[in-house]
């Protein structure tokens, strides 16, 4: 209790702190303001007039009549930097272009307005952001007009890039993207992709849909859980994507149990190895956790199969 | 169909309520499918959701008034049931909504009798009340009801199972944008409530709080950091599990072209289960030259603890990438990490493990022509306590042509996938083909033609075979309409089951108008 409490407590002193720099911090940043942006992007407009047509119902849409009302302030100026300098000397190397910038110079300049999760976790744990991709890998600006301004206009355009992992939804057993019921983004917000090394804790997206088998359980099968163990996971005996085998497990059969686990020595001798040639999950029917039994087994074993085997004082499920 | 009324509603409104503006239209489309199958039900995935009837459709409908407003609409099969509908409204910059909701069916046994629907229907919303400060909210709620079979079908003693369960969710948050810096706070609760067993009635909370600034005086810097609570009891027993993570981290511009960060994690989890409560800590150092478009290469390393107080593990990872842009068109890319995990205290089932990974790709891209691109990877895990050792390999190559004039496109691909896991009783091996094409002809006096299709193959411990053929025409007559044949071949077999053999023939006639405004 007095743990939780702390834990709390700090957590209430960090956010605390945070507003504080925040509110310190924002006295020394430059931002245009709006109708500054608007009337400095019409000298752009005189040249580049195709411009404005090509951000119309866009987020980024040049409110160029400068309406009253709730709005972005969008404008060319808050993304081309150096454009003082290209009105004086019109060329294409006095304005900059976002698509020649660097992914952290790319990220200073859509994070002048675009500051969220994703964008958090895209400079720090994100795979994405340590290996070279940039915002306009994925998103483009101008003359789009798919949703978020991706690049392409499929719910599942990842798959442009991470084309082996499309291979693997061709499989005996996947999920269901090919006919749309979910999307690479239901699993990987992108708010929260992280490192799969830095998911720690409770990583309850599988659960999210598959509430009924959730814990938690009076007895963990610790692997279920990444925080119990490191990397494991329900992804530490299913593959998510898609896997050869039935429900898209790593192995068939017993494999995937005596990876870990072997093959106990008394399921070896007793009843001529009846409890080896079986399929472990009959009786350790409850794999996820038990509320009943730290072995995992089915609570109604004894009468599942032979009465006596419970009766008989051998496999009384209390030893 | 409640649902159904209310979207159409909604389209009608909008659609007579203000001029449009710009590119609007959309298809409608009415057709029938036929299947015709043989075989075990529950063994081909690809048809689980197929259904034999009459379909409506109304596809990519985009639709932008004068005023800014926007409205999105993609309702596929609203007639049948393996319906999937999005429906999205909005105001760039000032809000926003969307709803959905889609259907899907998986079938446990050989004659389709025992299957669960899974249905999901949500929305979300936002709106901007002042331009640095947006609100956000939404909920989902899911349902699967039916029968399946318990976990693994180990043949005789295969039981039937009743699912009934139903869970809604919901999220509200707000986050405040100002000069490059960001705070946002977002709840997010769950009901679960399963219809047979009361007993796994569930209620989860989560808080959640995200922040990220640049340093005061020092731009160059940008401070990242954050805290999440998670809780899950059982509603009757009040038996739950709860979570404390903090996380943070910075990056420094050191150079335009070089980067270099840190984060840090810090979890506790605490339960009422037999694991009282387990710490996780991790940091992690980055470097990162960027040559943008040219080079670029990251080296990193990671050191984790995971102590729940009987056991402890230490967890030390090496990262390193790099891609590279020198040709014109051609990108390398290659990638390699190596994680060793030690027991420091106590004993743990796995004991100490070593994991290593690689991945190596080139592709080449013309604008004018296609691509081609290769890449490799592997996966390495050994565990010299129990004696297991994971290996993974994969290639795989893909292509796409674009030809110009009256030629057809070509498109394709091949991947090969092997893979052992080995220990001392047993081991287990895969080698996966999978290979895939596609052919579509250009317009010619109003047809256009495409034949396209896959075979996968798994062989050594497993043998399966299966494969999918399509072909497809269309006719355009007047002008902005359609007759569309769509034929498909699936089958599956596996070859160490007599009874895992499945073949079906889906033929869909449609009829479709385009909509322009």
């Amino acid at each position: 209790m007095n743990i939780k409490n702390e834990s709390i407590k700090s957590g209430r002193i960090l956010i605390i702190l945070i507003m504080i720099i925040i509110i310190i911090n924002s006295s020394y940043a430059e931002q245009y303001g709006k109708m500054e942006m608007i009337e400095k992007s019409k000298a752009c407009l005189e040249c580049h007039d195709d411009k404005l047509e090509s951000l119309a119902g866009s987020t980024h849409h040049i409110n160029i009549n400068g309406e009253p009302g709730i709005g972005m302030a969008v404008g060319c100026i808050g993304c081309h930097k150096g454009w003082e300098k290209h009105l004086d000397e019109p060329s294409a190397e006095t304005i900059v272009k976002l698509s020649n910038l660097s992914l952290s110079e790319q990220s200073e300049v859509c994070g002048n307005c675009h500051v969220g999760q994703h964008q958090t976790r895209m400079i720090s744990t994100d795979p994405h952001g340590r290996a070279g991709v940039s915002c306009l890998s994925c998103h483009k600006i101008h003359d789009n007009d798919n949703k978020n301004l991706l690049q392409g206009d499929s719910e599942n355009f990842c798959l442009g890039c991470h084309k082996t992992i499309g291979d693997e939804f061709n499989r005996r057993t996947r999920h269901p993207l090919e006919s749309g019921n979910i999307k690479c983004v239901d699993c990987h917000a992108l708010g929260d992709a992280e490192d799969p090394s830095l998911i720690v804790g409770i990583d309850w997206k599988c659960q999210n849909c598959h509430a009924d088998i959730s814990g938690p359980y009076i007895h963990e099968h610790p692997v279920v859980y990444s925080h119990l163990v490191n990397g494991g996971g329900c992804i530490e005996c299913h593959e998510p994507h898609g896997s050869p085998n039935e429900r898209l497990l790593k192995q068939s059969g017993n494999g995937i149990c005596i990876q870990c686990h072997g093959i106990p020595p008394g399921h070896r001798t007793k009843h001529s190895g009846w409890g080896m040639k079986s399929d472990c999950v009959l009786c350790h029917t409850d794999i996820h956790g038990s509320n009943n039994n730290d072995k995992f087994l089915d609570p109604d074993l004894a009468t599942k199969f032979v009465a006596d085997c419970n009766q008989s004082g051998c496999h009384s499920l209390d030893n | 169909m409640k649902i159904t009324g209310i979207i159409f509603a909604l389209l009608s409104t909008m659609l007579i309520s203000a001029p449009a503006q710009g590119e609007n239209g959309g298809e409608i489309k009415v057709g029938y499918t036929f299947i015709d199958e043989v075989g075990n039900r529950s063994v081909n995935q690809a048809t689980f959701n197929d259904y034999e009837g009459l379909g409506l459709s109304f596809e990519r409908f985009k639709y932008t008034l004068n005023n800014g407003f926007r409205l999105r609409a993609d309702l596929n099969n609203i007639t049948l049931n393996n319906r999937n509908m999005t429906l999205g409204l909005g105001k760039p910059g000032l809000f926003g909504i969307e709803v959905h909701n889609d259907q899907f069916r998986k079938m446990y046994d050989f004659e389709g009798g025992a299957y669960t629907r899974r249905h999901k229907t949500g929305g979300s919303i936002w709106f901007y009340p002042h331009r640095y400060l947006k609100v956000f909210g939404g909920g989902a709620f899911i349902g699967r009801s039916g029968t399946t079979i318990d976990l693994l079908n180990s043949d005789a003693y295969a039981a039937i199972t009743d699912v009934d369960y139903t869970q809604q969710s919901f999220n509200a948050g707000v986050k405040g944008n100002y000069l490059g810096g960001m705070l946002q706070f977002e709840y997010r609760g769950t009901e679960f409530e399963d219809k047979i067993s009361s007993v796994r009635d569930q209620t989860r909370n989560q808080v959640r709080f995200d922040g990220m600034m640049p340093a005061p005086y020092f731009q160059r810097l940008i401070i990242t950091g954050g805290y999440k609570h998670f809780e899950s009891k059982f509603s009757k027993s009040k038996f739950g599990i709860s979570a404390n993570t903090v996380w943070g981290g910075a990056r420094i511009k050191i150079l335009p072209t070089l980067n270099a960060s840190y984060n840090f994690l810090f979890d506790r989890t605490s339960s009422d289960s037999d694991f009282v409560a387990t710490d996780n800590i991790s940091h992690g150092v980055y470097l990162n030259y960027e040559n943008p478009h040219k080079t670029g290469v990251t080296i990193g390393y990671q050191y984790g603890i995971n102590d729940d107080y009987e056991d402890e593990v230490q967890a030390g990872s090496y990262y390193f990438s790099g891609f590279c842009r020198a040709i014109n068109n051609f990108e390398f890319r290659a990638e390699y990490g190596i994680k060793n995990e030690n027991v420091k205290d106590g004993v743990r089932l796995l004991g100490d493990e070593e994991q290593t990974r690689h991945k190596i790709s080139a592709k080449y891209t013309n604008s004018k022509l296609g691509s081609l691109g290769i890449k490799y990877e592997s996966k390495n895990r050994t565990n010299d306590q129990i004696g297991s050792e994971v290996d993974f390999r994969r290639f795989a190559t893909n292509f796409s042509i674009t030809l110009q004039g009256k030629y057809p496109n070509f498109s394709g691909g091949y991947s090969y996938s092997d893979g052992q896991y080995a220990n001392r009783d047993m081991s287990f091996e895969f080698r996966d083909h999978l290979i895939y094409g596609n052919i579509e002809s250009k317009e010619c006096k109003h047809i256009t033609m495409g034949v396209g299709g896959q075979y996968y193959r798994s062989k050594r411990d497993l043998n399966l075979e299966s494969f999918m053929l399509h072909f497809q025409a269309a006719w355009e007559f007047m002008k902005g309409h359609r007759i569309e044949a769509i034929y498909k071949i699936h089958n599956f077999d596996d070859f160490l089951y007599t009874d895992r053999y499945f073949t079906a023939n889906i033929v869909e006639m449609n009829l479709i108008k385009e909509l322009s405004f």
